[in-house]
């Protein structure tokens, strides 16, 4: 059936110019390799020599005779737009048409005849056109019968040779119902293998659609039908498995509903332990996170909220972890005041020491609520001991013990045994501390608080300072040394020291200034 | 918490101050400013001791009593002020100054005398001229600049030229106030930490 034929196009028109010549000819090539099928075809020029030059005059080549239709389509097109008079010759077994023409008319007479079968085979396109019918609805509906008949008519066909043909479209199963009927046959025969294979896993038959809806395409049932079919047999199939398992579980019942019982004790065991679980993953996430920064960063607040998802913990409790994980790996921030230390705790986190010390004032002149009237000797008492723990472990964490409340009492303590007079060992507490220098004839060796060292390498227990006591700060940082005294008998209350520490400080010091 | 014995009283006397101030009669609202923050420091002192009405005991403001004035009469009368005279005077004007200063210099208390004052008493415009430089000295309160003219911060100033005589007579001046001596450094000081310690409530 495979046939050949050449085809050649040449612009004769005297009028036009070689370079003009050239340029259609381009545009000629680009539109027959527009069309379907003409991919693949070779193109060869018709050189011809005009004005000295050699010039392409025209285009010839093979297709198959199915692009005849198509490829005289675009050339009639073509002279509509542009009536350039040209030469048209097909040639096919050895019979060669030779048209000039610049009319886009003749070439319609000449598809005429084409069309009527002279140049095509009708089984072909008949067959291709009830093929195409079928398989749209499953069967060939009243009109697309008749449009059949027409063109049946008109490719010069016999109605044995279109019934034929009709049938042989139709593939095995002509009518829907056949098509139905065989469709169903396989759903059920997949089902009872399905049953046959005992427990069906319940994702068991979502791997049977993609094949039966590949078997629907091939048949030309519609998948819509196709798809109700499936699910008529699948409710069924579920519903059987269903009654199967109530029904051996009725069978049972004493047996079973203990069983039962067991079963979801355990399952409920289980689950809690997966939970569990999973809330252990998310909490060493979150260790993972916050490694190397208070809060984590975008990138692994995205990976946490992912998981989050996944493991379906919800927002509270997620918070409630990473909070947890954040007081374990950074300090807590508990508070009896219901004071926010987290701003604090960044502070002594990237060691911003003086910023931290101002923070401190805040919190806890905010845990005393007092209208942030500086501390006196009656209102520390109402500072919580939990309070005090929190902004003292936050400080000694950051400082390695070096700063914080704790560090103060032990100098304290030091001081206390080498100084047994009150008033000088305020004096001498504040300048081991670096509060104060020693005091000379003309002056009391107070510094303003600017002055200050607000260092990693400040003298232990120079940090925090309690600036929270004093009512002005830039003339100079002096506390009343009744207020100290209260301030320091209510953290030994608040936070005993260890029965007793070594006397780790510098001894010498302190005597000499005594 | 605030002067709670009258609080009818204070509310009267606060909107006699936007009234003074609204008439920009910058003078007499100073003179008021300076009687609600003593009538304050009255109060808290008497409801502490327990005892029956003896005003203004004290007749100025120390370093003590500023770090307990209530914030919501200062922040009240500071929002007055600074309504009436659009920013320019107040004590968050103040504030601001002090705090940069605070900020960018580090001053030395020891150095406070009549030849390097405290950079905040010239930028106010507290300062004496003296053949038109400033000296040390703190102008007389009558020499003060009541017009919006007057430098940023300049107002209220009365709060602070109050003090007893003796304090004034050890500060180089004349019985006259703070005017015609040094400025107190730590009286300054404590008022601007008192603001900075009420501006935290809020956040």
């Amino acid at each position: 059936m495979a046939q050949d034929i050449e085809f050649s196009i040449k612009f004769i028109d005297p009028h036009l110019k070689s370079d003009d010549v050239a340029t259609e000819v381009h545009y000629l090539i680009e539109d027959l390799r527009d069309l379907d099928d003409m991919s693949q075809v070779r193109f060869e020029p018709i050189l011809e020599i005009r004005d000295v030059a050699e010039i392409r005059a025209g285009v010839t080549f093979m297709a198959h005779s199915d692009l005849l239709g198509p490829i005289l389509r675009r050339l009639r097109d073509r002279l509509y737009y542009s009536p350039i008079q040209t030469a048209f010759s097909f040639k096919l077994d050895g019979i060669t048409l030779r048209i000039e023409t610049h009319q886009a008319d003749d070439l319609v007479g000449f598809m005429a005849a084409a069309q009527s079968g002279l140049l095509f085979f009708p089984e072909r396109d008949y067959l291709a056109e009830a093929e195409t019918y079928s398989r749209t609805q499953g069967e060939l509906s009243p009109t697309e019968l008749d449009n059949l008949n027409l063109l049946r008519q008109r490719l010069g066909l016999t109605a044995e040779e279109a019934e034929v043909l009709n049938a042989r479209a139709a593939s095995p199963y002509p009518t829907k119902a056949e098509k139905h009927r065989h469709f169903e046959d396989i759903t059920a025969a997949e089902f009872s293998r399905l049953r046959a294979m005992g427990e069906g896993p319940p994702f068991a038959h979502k791997e049977i659609w993609p094949v039966l809806q590949e078997l629907a395409e091939n048949l030309g049932l519609p998948t819509l039908e196709a798809e109700a079919i499936y699910q008529t047999y699948q409710q069924r199939y579920d519903d059987d498995t269903r009654l199967k398992t109530e029904l051996s579980t009725a069978k049972t019942a004493e047996d079973a509903s203990l069983a039962a019982a067991a079963k979801a004790e355990i399952d409920r065991q289980k689950q809690a332990q997966q939970v569990q679980e999973r809330l252990n993953q998310y909490r060493d996430l979150c260790r993972q996170a916050m490694a190397n920064s208070i809060y984590p960063s975008e990138f692994d607040q995205g990976r946490l909220d992912q998981a989050r998802r996944l493991w379906s913990i919800d927002v509270e409790q997620a918070m409630k972890l990473e909070a947890e994980v954040r007081d374990e790996l950074y300090g807590s921030v508990e508070s009896a005041a219901g004071v926010d230390y987290s701003r604090l705790r960044g502070l002594l986190h990237q060691q911003t020491w003086h910023e931290a010390d101002m923070e401190t004032e805040v919190v806890i002149l905010k845990a005393l609520n007092l209208d942030m009237q500086p501390v006196t000797a009656a209102t520390v008492q109402r500072l919580s001991p939990i309070d005090i723990a929190t902004i003292d472990g936050l400080w000694s964490r950051y400082s390695k013990g070096r700063f914080g409340f704790k560090a103060q009492q032990q100098v304290y303590r030091a001081q206390q045994q080498i100084q047994p007079d009150d008033r000088q060992r305020w004096s001498a507490f504040e300048q081991a501390l670096g509060w104060r220098k020693a005091p000379s004839l003309f002056s009391r060796g107070y510094k303003p608080y600017h002055d200050l060292n607000f260092i990693s390498e400040a003298p232990q227990g120079h940090l925090p300072t309690w600036r929270w006591c004093c009512p002005s700060l830039s003339d100079r940082y002096k506390i009343d040394p009744e207020v100290m005294a209260a301030i320091m008998q209510h953290l030994n209350d608040g936070m005993p020291l260890e029965a007793i520490a070594v006397p780790a400080l510098d001894t010498a010091l302190p005597t000499q200034l005594a | 918490m605030l002067a709670s014995a009258t609080p009818s009283d204070l509310e009267e006397n606060l909107s006699e101050l936007s009234l003074l101030l609204n008439e920009e009669d910058w003078e007499e609202a100073d003179r008021l400013t300076a009687d609600l923050l003593l009538d304050a420091v009255a109060h808290s002192q008497t409801a502490m001791r327990q005892q029956g009405a003896t005003q203004r005991q004290h007749p100025y403001l120390t370093t003590e009593a500023v770090a307990a004035l209530p914030c919501q009469l200062l922040q009240a009368i500071d929002d007055r002020w600074q309504r009436a005279s659009g920013g320019h005077f107040g004590f968050s004007a103040q504030l601001q100054i002090y705090a940069n200063l605070l900020e960018t210099v580090d001053f030395d208390p020891d150095l406070n005398n009549w030849s390097t004052p405290h950079p905040f008493f010239e930028d106010v415009g507290w300062l004496m001229l003296f053949a038109l430089r400033p000296v040390g000295f703190l102008r007389f309160y009558n020499w003060l600049e009541f017009d919006l003219d007057a430098p940023k911060g300049h107002l209220p100033a009365l709060w602070y030229w109050k003090i007893p005589r003796i304090a004034s007579l050890q500060m180089g001046g004349f019985l006259t106030g703070q005017g015609g001596c040094f400025g107190d450094l730590a009286r300054l000081d404590a008022m601007m930490l008192r603001l900075s310690r009420c501006h935290q409530i809020g956040g």
